[in-house]
């Protein structure tokens, strides 16, 4: 059962009208299946799912999607394939509370994984799980895990092929592909394949910042001078933040090592480079589609599970509430059934919605409790979405983001200081409005689409902070 | 508390061979040898050596690379022969074998080659499932590749070169900043990565020991590579690659390295699953 829609999440007696007037746009149901959609018909079923997971990924790193920086063969086959979501967003800036939201479809609070290294709550089944046992899909994970363990043999529900080194994505990342291609090409095909290749890159861009931090009297690279990236518009920030974000700001690299421009622009070249080599992985898993027969009947979803900082807001790595952090790629196709290269710039979407969708494309319902819903109608040219907003969290269950069409709004627990953008106007979060009087209704209705979102969740006993929360929503709602 | 806490201080700067000694991993480079022809047949082992970023904290050795090459000296194709161990979490291991047909030319350009690609579980036995074996050659601006399963062309845009080609190639050239090198590569000769180019940088000096050592530097950058660092002795013999956060060593005790690290991962394996099951389960 889905929650966070409009009909089952009645706001009460407010005008929601101005700030939510670009909602209604996604509920329009579209009459009939559009040329595109080929032999597509309701009862079909992909013989096989590639799950693709990267690790740390920005959401502007695509080329085919008008990132200029980096070149991206293998992202953009998988765009033009496909659909691509513009907002797209995880449940959680962090690995391991996103991943145990996307295999789960709970909230990382609901999993009980706050932040890294924590199992997922008994008895929430992941998609393994409830594949094996409500399907006859073989299951099969390789890659990063990390709930708990990073790379483990064991994973419920899931057949694991043994790959990874933790934290070293340089080494390992490969390995998982060809483990990958290999199992492809050897396996039987008379059963339906679930297979998630999860991959660490980008994310080892957290060692070169660590041997990065010092900005060196030479570049050590002056043939590529000129060919450094720009810094991103909103490099420069609203200093009115709430004092962890400042804080944690201040211990990262970039800010703390006093960085030149040049060296911000030079971290932002590695961090393409970094995307050209997972990139590289995911092609070969592409080829191997192709070269072994599987292409034309796999459906592909691509995501990550957090962003990267890239610079903006001087920010680098994750755990930020800012886009760069919670907005991730997701991109999903399937020959035939889904439209090609086609951008949904208009329905706000979810790592919560990788289970109900994959669901509800395999005809079994969801596990109970589900917090997103299936994208298939979007992804079929059929209906949009009826969701109004997403919800956030953060590390240690420290923050929440709301976003709806027009806002986002950001809270930490125990910080007077809210936050409150126009995304349509300041898509790079610059302008804090959340003190600004015209802005008052529209941060009365955040607060109290926050607080009934939270007081709709069954959250994990051993997560910290709960009553905090509960107590600071309700009296920011009633104010 | 003050060793931890040193434990844990951020390296800082782009890895060097200085930075690398620093680290403690580098430990003595071979001392060069005028016997060496790079032209000729050798056998370099290198341990590679992963860096997470701190200075005496998490940098390992989780694997090796073995590359031999044989073949007549001057215009004549060559042979190269590669042996790559990849211990993972969990003490699974992934062995590249690779016998490589290459040019005498700058770039060591692919002609043809075989590989094999293997994992094996923690009790060091073929996971069938996982192994992957090619054939490939070079023709026109395409690669072929012919598995068991069919032949499958790939289109690379021209002549290329495999990484591990490149450590033959490197020490082939000369010490001349005016020749730089492009060449398209094929990385563990099956990824495509274009437009790659690679020059001398000229010599690099640093403190080791009780003097000073000098090496030849080259760098290569290109698409989907971080900036790969080559470090050469006089006798043009490949001592030290560094990419990012990794390292190729020069290093004659690599796969005994390699074998106690993976020993140890079996250690935590079996550890680990003893914490899992209680101790029900060998």
């Amino acid at each position: 059962m889905n929650t966070n829609t409009r009909s089952d999440m009645p706001i009460g007696s407010m005008d929601r009208r101005g700030f939510l007037k670009f909602a209604g746009a996604a509920s329009i149901a579209i009459a009939g299946a559009p040329g595109w959609l080929g032999a597509a018909n309701k009862d079909a079923k992909p013989k096989n799912i590639l799950i693709i997971a990267t690790d740390q990924q920005h959401i502007d790193t695509i080329a085919a999607s008008g990132c200029g920086d980096v070149k991206t063969p293998a992202l953009d086959r998988l765009k033009e394939r496909g659909f691509s979501f513009k907002l797209s967003y995880t449940n959680n800036p962090v690995c391991s509370p996103a991943r145990a939201a996307i295999f789960t479809g709970r909230t990382s609070s609901e999993t009980g994984v706050y932040k890294n290294g924590i199992p997922v709550r008994t008895p929430i089944p992941n998609l393994g799980q409830w594949l094996s046992e409500k399907t006859g899909y073989e299951t099969v994970y390789a890659g990063k895990w990390h709930v708990p363990s990073t790379f483990t043999t064991f994973i419920p529900g899931f057949k694991v092929i043994t790959t990874g080194i933790g934290g070293q994505g340089n080494v390992c990342d490969t390995n998982i592909s060809k483990a990958c291609r290999a199992y492809l090409q050897n396996r039987s095909k008379a059963r339906g394949l679930l297979m998630v290749a999860s991959f660490l890159q980008p994310h080892d861009i957290c060692e070169w910042l660590r041997i990065n931090t010092e900005v060196p009297d030479e570049f050590r690279y002056p043939e590529i001078a000129n060919d450094l990236p720009e810094l991103p518009d909103n490099f420069e920030y609203d200093t009115n933040e709430p004092e962890g974000i400042r804080r944690t700001r201040m211990t990262r690299e970039g800010v703390k090592g006093n960085w030149t421009k040049q060296h911000w622009r030079y971290y932002r070249w590695s961090y393409y480079r970094h995307i050209e080599i997972v990139d590289a992985e995911i092609g070969r898993l592409l080829d191997s589609l192709d070269d072994f027969g599987y292409a034309g009947d796999t459906m592909i979803i691509l995501t990550s599970d957090h962003g990267e900082g890239m610079g903006h807001h001087q920010w680098v790595r994750k755990s930020t509430l800012y886009d760069e952090g919670v907005s991730v790629p997701l991109l999903i196709s399937w020959p035939r059934h889904i439209g090609l290269d086609k951008t949904n710039s208009n329905d706000l979407v979810s790592g919560l919605d990788i289970m109900p969708t994959i669901c509800d494309y395999v005809g079994i319902e969801p596990p109970a409790n589900m917090r997103g819903e299936s994208l298939r109608g979007i992804l079929e040219g059929k209906t949009g979405l009826e969701r109004e907003f997403i919800v956030s969290e953060s590390n240690s269950n420290a923050g929440r983001m709301v976003r709806t069409k027009r806002y986002k709004y950001i809270s930490y627990v125990e910080d007077p200081v809210e936050q409150l953008f126009d995304m349509e106007n300041d898509p790079g979060e610059t302008k804090n409005l959340a003190g600004v009087k015209r802005y008052a209704s529209a941060l009365r209705e955040h607060r109290q689409i926050l607080h009934e979102w939270e007081s709709s969740l069954d959250v994990a006993p051993n997560v910290p902070d709960v009553d905090l929360w509960r107590r600071q929503l309700q009296s920011r709602a009633r104010a | 508390m003050a060793k931890k806490s040193d434990s844990r201080a951020v390296v800082g700067s782009a890895l060097s061979p200085a930075m690398l000694l620093k680290m403690g991993v580098l430990g003595k480079i071979p001392p060069p040898d005028k016997d060496f022809r790079p032209d000729g047949a050798w056998a370099n082992t290198y341990r590679i050596c992963t860096c997470h970023g701190y200075l005496h904290e998490n940098n390992d050795n989780p694997g090796f690379l073995r590359i031999s090459r044989t073949g007549p000296k001057g215009k004549a194709d060559f042979s190269l022969s590669v042996l790559q161990k990849i211990v993972h979490d969990d003490a699974a291991v992934c062995l590249s074998e690779a016998e490589m047909s290459c040019a005498t030319d700058r770039s060591a350009t692919l002609r043809s080659w075989k590989m094999s690609s293997r994992f094996l579980d923690h009790d060091e036995k073929i996971v069938g499932e996982l192994t992957d074996e090619q054939d490939g050659r070079v023709k026109g601006g395409a690669i072929r590749i012919k598995t068991s399963s069919g032949t499958f062309d790939r289109k690379t845009g021209g002549p290329v070169t495999s990484d591990w080609d490149m450590f033959e190639a490197v020490q082939r050239m000369e010490f001349d900043v005016s020749r730089p090198v492009r060449f398209n590569l094929l990385e563990g000769l099956t990824l495509n990565k274009g437009e790659q180019k690679l020059r001398y940088r000229g010599i690099y000096t640093f403190k080791s020991g009780d003097g000073r050592q000098t090496l030849h530097w080259f760098t290569q950058i290109g698409h989907g590579v971080l900036p790969y660092d080559y470090y050469l002795d006089r006798y043009h013999r490949l001592v030290l690659v560094i990419t990012g956060p990794r390292s190729y060593i020069l290093d004659d005790n690599a796969e005994d390295i390699v074998d106690t690290h993976r020993k140890e991962k079996l250690r935590q394996y079996r550890q680990k699953l003893e914490k899992m099951t209680g101790g029900k389960r060998s």
